[in-house]
């Protein structure tokens, strides 16, 4: 075996790593989505006969007011919890969306894994497959980072993302030369 | 403008060549031999051309060939 082919079995076998890697922790947070999603439905539709437990605790020192909505700050939706005792309607709401920040987190992670796979088997970073999948992952990135931070940290993350997809889109170009040349 | 032929198929026959039998001689597999036999690629390497000329005992100038009109 020649020293390049050992590197690129070393390659192979990091990117075959982080792919599982990855898997896991997409695992590990879905069931979390589904634990905190199930939570949220339940708040929401239940809210009614949840309010007066939930008064009674604070009542008796358990939890104050504030504990609650300290965890609003998820996807800016503090605005939308009502501050009218509604305490239920406010976790489910809160739950709900950290479920869709937890579902942001699984699908950018799945677009990790594709891309360290694609890797593997094409044994280059720089294939038009491979590019693609960067390019939609980067987009969703972008729009995740829309819908939890400011339109000026979007423009950032937008434009370092665009600055690593060109160069990845240089290498592309310069991985079709290598490959067209005998 | 014009572009740059390549001849292999030509001169291959001219030696009685097969293309397996060059793949082998050159030490490049067939598939990029049958590459640069139709013109498939966009650049060769001068340690790629020293091989082909070697084993068909040839100049570069038979092998490329620069057709304006293409």
């Amino acid at each position: 075996m020649t020293e390049q082919m050992k590197k690129l079995e070393a390659v192979k076998n990091r990117c075959n790593t982080t792919s599982k890697v990855v898997g896991v922790i997409e695992v590990i947070c879905t069931i979390f989505a589904v634990i905190i999603g199930s939570i949220a439905l339940i708040f929401i539709f239940g809210a009614n006969s949840l309010n007066s437990a939930i008064e009674e605790g604070i009542n008796q020192g358990y939890f104050n007011y504030e504990t609650f909505f300290n965890a609003g700050g998820v996807m800016g939706i503090r605005s939308l919890i009502p501050d009218n005792g509604n305490y239920a309607f406010g976790i489910g709401i809160t739950s709900l969306f950290a479920t869709l920040a937890i579902v942001t987190v699984i699908i950018i992670l799945a677009f990790i894994r594709k891309i360290f796979t694609i890797i593997r088997e094409e044994n280059s970073p720089f294939s038009e497959r491979c590019l693609k999948t960067i390019r939609i992952g980067f987009i969703v990135m972008t729009a995740a980072t829309l819908l939890s931070r400011s339109v000026g940290a979007t423009l950032i993350t937008g434009f370092i993302l665009f600055c690593i997809y060109s160069v990845f889109e240089y290498g592309a170009a310069l991985q079709t030369e290598i490959d067209e040349t005998l | 403008m014009g572009k740059i032929v390549l001849r292999l198929d030509r001169v291959m026959a001219d030696r009685k060549m097969s293309l397996n039998e060059l793949s082998e001689k050159v030490g490049v597999s067939n598939v990029n031999l049958s590459k640069i036999k139709t013109g498939k690629i966009s650049a060769i390497r001068f340690s790629t051309l020293e091989s082909i000329c070697d084993v068909l005992d040839c100049q570069p100038g038979d092998i490329l060939e620069y057709d304006k009109e293409a």
